[in-house]
C-alpha cells in the first residue's frame, strides 16, 4: 500500500504508476488505460480509416464493422463558446499516447479534422476516467489491480508519506538563489523518510558529497535548479530522483509545506504532481474549471477567441476600473476594526454566475444587467466558472471547520492552498491565455465588488460609524467618538452590512491603533502601506520596508526596533511618548552608521539585500534573485565580496523607512509633537 | 525598400485611389499630408512605438467617424486622456486569435463612412505565418474601408510585419521625433507636440518628402469640452 507519486505513459500503450510509501518505491503498470482523441472529421472516410488504426483500444465498444463501428465512437457534445448547441465529434480510444498525439499533430497540420479536449493534458484526463487522483492512496489486489483505498473527495486524507529532502545554499550575505560563476560557502540540508528526520545547518559545501546517497533516495527534493551542477559534482545522480521541486525564489516555505499545497492542487485537479511542480497557479485552477466541462460535456477548444463588445472611450474608462480603494488620511487612529468580506471575489462569481459563457450570451432567456456595466449575466443555469470555485469554496469552508476542530496544522494549510486557487480564479478571468477567461466577466466582477463595497460604506455611515479606510474587499471602521467598538455592536453591524451586501463578512483585526503611513508623493496616505496594534498586542504590518525582501538588513533592524517600542503603547498619549522613544532608536542606528569606523564595527551582511532582476547592477539583467550592495559607484553584487558602501544612500533609506512610520505631518513632526 | 513595393506609375494610382473612400475627411496635423493621403484606403504611420502612440493619441482626438482595434496587453493608451469624444469605438485584443476575430467583425460590418485605426497589429504575431494572416485581413477590410494602422518599427527601422505587409500597404509613413535628429525635444514648436513624418512608399509622391506635423498647434483640433486653464478663462468660443 502505498501513494501514487508520478503518472509516465509508456511508447508501447499504456501507464507506469510509481508508487511510494516513504521507504521504497515500486513501478507498476496500468496496462488498461487509453486515452480519448476527440475529433470532428473535415473530410469523408477519415473515421473509417482511423479506426483501422493498430493502437486503438479495441474494448471500449468499437464493436461490429463499417456503419456500425463509426456510430459507436459518436458522441454528443456541446459546442463553444455559449453551449447552446450540440455536434457530434468522435471519440477514439488510444492504447499509446504516442500515436494518438502523432494522429493529433498530422490532423491538425492537414487540416482534414477539428480536435478537441486538447487541455488538459491527456494524463489528467486519464485519471479524471479512473476515478481517483494522481497522489491517491491505492492498495494492491491479489489479481495485481490498483484500488483506491481512501474517498478521493475526502478533505482530510491521509498526508502521503513521500521521503523528502530540502537543500539551500548560502554565502556570507545570505541565502543565495541564482548561480553564475561563484559557488556558494555552506548549505543547509533537511531530509526527511519514513525511519529518519534529521537536520544539517550551515555545513561547508564540500561536505555536500557525503549526503549525496541520503538525497539520491528521496521522492521529493527541492533545492534551486540553477545549482543542479553543483549536486552532480559532488556524486548526485538526479535521474534517481522522481520528483525536484525548484527552489529559485526566496519563500519562507519548506518542502514540506509545498508538498501540502501541491498534494491538495493536485487532488483538486487530478493534475499530476510532475505537472504542477513545474506550473503557475494557473494549471490546477483551469484543470479544475474543465473537470466540470467534461462532466458537462462540454467540448474545449484549443484556442478560445472571446472578442469584447465595442465600447466608446468613456465607456472604456468606466468598465477597465479595479476594486474600490480609498486614500485614507494620514496618521494613528484609535480603536478600530477592520472588517473582510470572506473570498469576496470568488462569491461575487458564484452568486452572479459569472462564467465566460453567461456574460453577453446572447441566446440567454433569463438575464440580469451588472450595476455600472452594459454587460449582462445569464441567470437560467449555472456556468462552468462558478459551480468549479462552489466545489472550492465548500472544500475550503470544511477544511477550515475541520482544521479548527482538531488544531490540525496540515489540515489549515490544505486550506489556505483552496484559499491562494480563490484568490488567482478571479484575476484568471481576465487573463488572456485563461480557457475560461473573458475579459468583459472580469469587468463584471469588479464592477460588483465596487457596487458591493460602496453599499457596506453607505450603511457603516448610516449605522452611525466613520470609514477610515476601504481596500477591495476590506473596510476600517471607527466609533465617531474614537471609543472601543464593543462586541455586541460589532456583531450587530456585521449583521446589518450582510443584510445590505447579500455577502459573509468577518473580523479581519482589531486594532488598539492603526497608523496610515504618510505618503511621501502627496498629502494623503499609501493606500497599501499601514501598521497597527492588534488588541492581542501583536503587530500588523502591510507594505512596510521591514516586511520586504529587498530590505537592507540594517533598515530592517532600525524599523523593527521602532515598532517594538510602539507595540508598547495602546492609549494616544502613551503612543506620542512612544514614538518619540522610536525616533530615539532610529537616531541610534543612524550615528552608528554615520561612524567613521563602519567597516570594521559593523557586519557587511547588513547591507546586503535581494531583488530580482538587477538590472542597475548588472547589465542586461539576471533571470532570478540575486543579493546586491550599494556601494560608492553605484550597485554591485554581494557575490563579488565586500566593497564598501555608500554611507549616504542607506542614510536616506533609514530616513525613508522612519517616515513610513512617523504619522505626525512635517511641521509637527520637526516640533517633536505627538502623533 | 525593394523598388518593387514603390510604383509611381499613373495605373497604381488610379488602382488604389478609390474614389468611394475619400469623403471623410481626415485630421493628421499636417495639411499637405492630408491631402497626400487622400482616395488611398490602406495607409500605416510607423516608428518608435512610444512616438506612435503619442501620435495615435492625436489622431483619435482630432477625428470623429473612427474605430479603433486597440492590440495591447499592457499599458499603452491612456483612455483618460481621450474621454471628451465617445464618437470613438474601441476593440482591445489581448491574443492573435482574437484580433483574426475584430477583423472579422469590421468585415462583416454593413455599416460605412468610418475609418478603421489598428494600433500594433504585429504585437502578438510570433510567426511568419501570423504575420500572413494580419495582413491579409487588414488587405480585406481596406477593401471596404479606409485602413489606418500604427506600428512599430524594427531595429532596422522598417514597419512590423515583414514584406508582404509592406508591399501590401499602400502608403507608409515613417514618424520622428526631433530627439532621432540628433537634438533634444524641447516644449513648444520642435518640442514634444511636433512629429516630423516622411513619406517612405507612395504611389504618386516621391519618397522621403518630409511633413512636419503640429499636434496641438492644428486649426482643426479644438477641444472644447476639456478646456485647458487658459481656454477656461477665456470665453468659449463657439463655431
Amino acid at each position: 500500500m502505498g501513494w501514487i507519486l508520478d503518472a509516465k505513459p509508456r511508447k508501447q500503450g499504456g501507464v507506469t504508476l510509481l508508487i511510494a510509501d516513504g521507504q521504497t518505491r515500486i513501478e507498476t503498470s496500468l496496462a488498461t488505460a487509453h486515452f480519448n482523441l476527440y475529433l470532428k472529421p473535415k473530410l469523408p472516410g477519415l473515421i473509417p480509416h482511423l479506426l483501422s488504426h493498430p493502437d486503438l483500444d479495441p474494448n471500449t465498444g468499437m464493436v461490429g464493422e463499417g456503419g456500425e463501428a463509426e456510430e459507436a465512437v459518436e458522441e454528443e457534445w456541446w459546442v463553444p463558446p455559449w453551449y447552446t448547441e450540440k455536434t457530434s465529434v468522435a471519440r477514439l480510444p488510444f492504447t499509446s499516447i504516442e500515436s494518438l498525439q502523432c494522429v493529433e499533430r498530422r490532423l491538425t497540420a492537414e487540416g482534414a479534422a477539428e480536435v478537441y479536449n486538447t487541455y488538459p493534458d491527456r494524463v489528467t484526463q486519464l485519471f479524471w476516467s479512473l476515478g481517483y487522483p494522481p497522489t491517491a492512496k491505492v492498495g494492491c489486489a491479489g489479481d495485481g489491480k490498483l484500488t483506491p483505498v481512501e474517498d478521493p473527495s475526502a478533505e482530510d486524507y491521509e498526508q502521503p508519506g513521500y521521503s523528502w529532502a530540502e537543500l539551500r545554499f548560502y554565502d556570507w550575505y545570505g541565502e543565495v538563489l541564482h548561480y553564475e560563476w561563484k559557488k556558494p560557502t555552506h548549505f543547509d540540508l533537511e531530509v526527511h523518510t519514513k525511519d529518519e528526520h534529521y537536520t544539517v545547518r550551515r555545513e561547508e559545501l564540500g561536505a555536500l558529497g557525503a549526503y549525496a546517497r541520503e538525497m539520491g533516495g528521496v521522492d521529493v527534493l527541492g533545492y534551486p535548479k540553477t545549482y543542479s551542477r553543483i549536486l552532480v559534482e559532488a556524486g548526485l545522480n538526479l535521474y534517481t530522483v522522481p520528483l525536484t521541486l525548484d527552489r529559485r525564489t526566496p519563500t519562507s516555505e519548506g518542502v514540506g509545506e509545498a508538498l501540502i499545497r501541491l498534494v491538495e492542487w493536485s487532488r483538486i485537479s487530478y493534475t499530476p504532481l510532475r505537472l504542477l511542480a513545474q506550473a503557475s497557479i494557473g494549471m490546477p485552477l483551469t484543470a479544475n474549471e474543465a473537470h466540470v466541462a467534461y462532466g458537462r460535456r462540454w467540448l474545449i477548444t484549443q484556442t478560445n477567441t472571446r472578442l469584447e463588445d465595442w465600447k466608446t472611450i468613456p465607456q472604456l474608462v468606466v468598465h477597465d476600473r479595479g476594486g474600490l480603494l480609498y486614500r485614507p488620511k494620514p496618521g494613528a487612529h484609535f480603536n478600530v476594526v477592520q472588517l473582510d468580506f470572506t473570498s469576496m471575489y470568488p462569491t461575487l462569481i458564484h452568486k452572479w454566475n459569472i462564467s465566460p459563457e453567461t456574460v453577453n450570451n446572447p441566446h440567454a432567456q433569463h438575464t440580469l444587467g451588472v450595476p455600472g456595466t452594459k454587460h449582462t449575466v445569464e441567470m437560467g443555469r449555472l456556468g462552468v466558472v462558478p459551480e468549479a470555485l462552489s466545489r472550492l469554496l465548500t472544500r475550503r469552508e470544511r477544511l477550515r471547520r475541520l482544521a479548527a476542530e482538531l488544531g490540525d496544522g496540515t489540515l489549515e494549510l490544505r486550506q489556505q492552498a483552496v484559499k491562494w486557487l480563490l484568490v488567482a480564479s478571479f484575476g484568471y478571468l481576465g487573463f488572456r491565455n485563461a480557457k475560461f477567461g473573458k475579459i468583459e466577466a472580469y469587468e463584471c466582477v469588479t464592477a460588483l465588488a465596487r457596487e458591493t463595497v460602496r453599499r457596506a460604506v453607505d450603511a457603516v455611515g448610516d449605522a452611525g460609524y466613520r470609514v477610515l479606510h476601504v481596500m477591495v474587499d476590506s473596510v476600517f471602521v471607527q466609533r465617531r467618538d474614537e471609543a472601543p467598538i464593543t462586541a455586541d455592536e460589532l456583531n450587530t453591524l456585521i449583521r446589518t452590512l450582510e443584510q445590505v451586501t447579500g455577502l459573509k463578512l468577518k473580523v479581519e483585526a482589531e486594532y488598539d491603533w492603526v497608523v496610515f503611513s504618510r505618503n511621501r508623493h502627496s498629502t494623503l496616505a499609501s493606500p497599501q502601506r499601514y501598521y497597527g496594534r492588534l488588541a492581542s498586542g501583536a503587530l500588523k504590518l502591510k507594505g512596510l520596508e521591514c516586511v520586504k525582501r529587498s530590505c537592507p538588513q540594517v533598515v530592517r533592524d532600525a524599523q523593527l526596533e521602532a515598532l517594538g517600542i510602539l507595540r508598547e503603547a495602546r492609549t494616544p498619549k502613551q503612543f506620542a511618548a512612544a514614538l518619540n522613544r522610536a525616533w530615539g532608536a532610529f537616531e541610534k542606528h543612524r550615528s552608528r552608521l554615520e561612524s567613521t569606523r563602519l567597516d570594521v564595527d559593523t557586519q557587511p551582511h547588513l547591507f546586503a539585500f535581494c531583488v530580482r532582476g538587477a538590472r542597475r547592477a548588472v547589465p542586461g539583467g539576471v533571470d532570478g534573485y540575486v543579493w546586491l550592495i550599494k556601494g560608492e559607484e553605484g550597485y554591485y553584487q554581494a557575490e563579488w565580496g565586500y566593497m564598501g558602501i555608500d554611507r549616504g544612500h542607506y542614510l536616506k533609506l533609514l530616513d525613508a523607512a522612519w517616515e513610513q512610520l512617523d504619522p505626525r505631518p512635517p511641521l509637527q513632526r520637526l516640533r517633536g509633537e505627538g502623533g | 525598400m525593394d523598388r518593387a513595393v514603390e510604383p509611381t506609375s499613373a495605373w497604381w494610382v488610379t488602382v488604389y485611389r478609390q474614389p468611394h473612400q475619400g469623403k471623410v475627411e481626415l485630421r493628421l496635423g499636417s495639411a499637405p499630408l492630408e491631402e497626400a493621403l487622400q482616395g488611398f484606403s490602406f495607409i500605416e504611420f510607423y516608428g518608435e512605438w512610444p512616438t506612435v502612440l503619442r501620435y495615435l493619441h492625436y489622431t483619435l482626438s482630432a477625428n470623429t467617424d473612427t474605430r479603433l482595434i486597440y492590440v495591447q496587453l499592457f499599458g499603452g493608451i491612456n483612455p483618460y486622456t481621450l474621454t471628451h469624444s465617445d464618437a470613438t469605438l474601441i476593440v482591445r485584443c489581448f491574443d492573435h486569435n482574437t484580433l483574426l476575430e475584430a477583423f472579422n467583425r469590421v468585415g462583416q460590418d454593413e455599416q460605412e463612412g468610418y475609418t478603421l485605426l489598428v494600433a500594433n497589429p504585429y504585437l502578438h504575431a510570433k510567426t511568419p505565418r501570423q504575420q500572413t494572416e494580419i495582413t491579409a485581413h487588414l488587405r480585406s477590410v481596406a477593401q471596404e474601408r479606409r485602413v489606418i494602422t500604427f506600428n512599430q518599427e524594427t531595429k532596422t527601422h522598417t514597419p512590423k510585419g515583414g514584406y508582404f505587409h509592406a508591399s501590401s500597404v499602400h502608403i507608409l509613413i515613417h514618424l520622428e521625433t526631433q530627439r532621432r535628429r540628433g537634438r533634444g525635444v524641447r516644449r513648444g514648436i520642435g518640442g514634444w507636440d511636433t512629429l516630423y513624418a516622411t513619406l517612405t512608399k507612395h504611389p504618386a509622391k516621391p519618397s522621403n518628402t518630409h511633413y512636419t506635423l503640429h499636434l496641438d498647434k492644428n486649426p482643426h483640433h479644438n477641444n472644447l469640452k476639456t478646456p485647458t486653464l487658459l481656454n477656461w478663462l477665456q470665453p468659449t468660443r463657439v463655431e
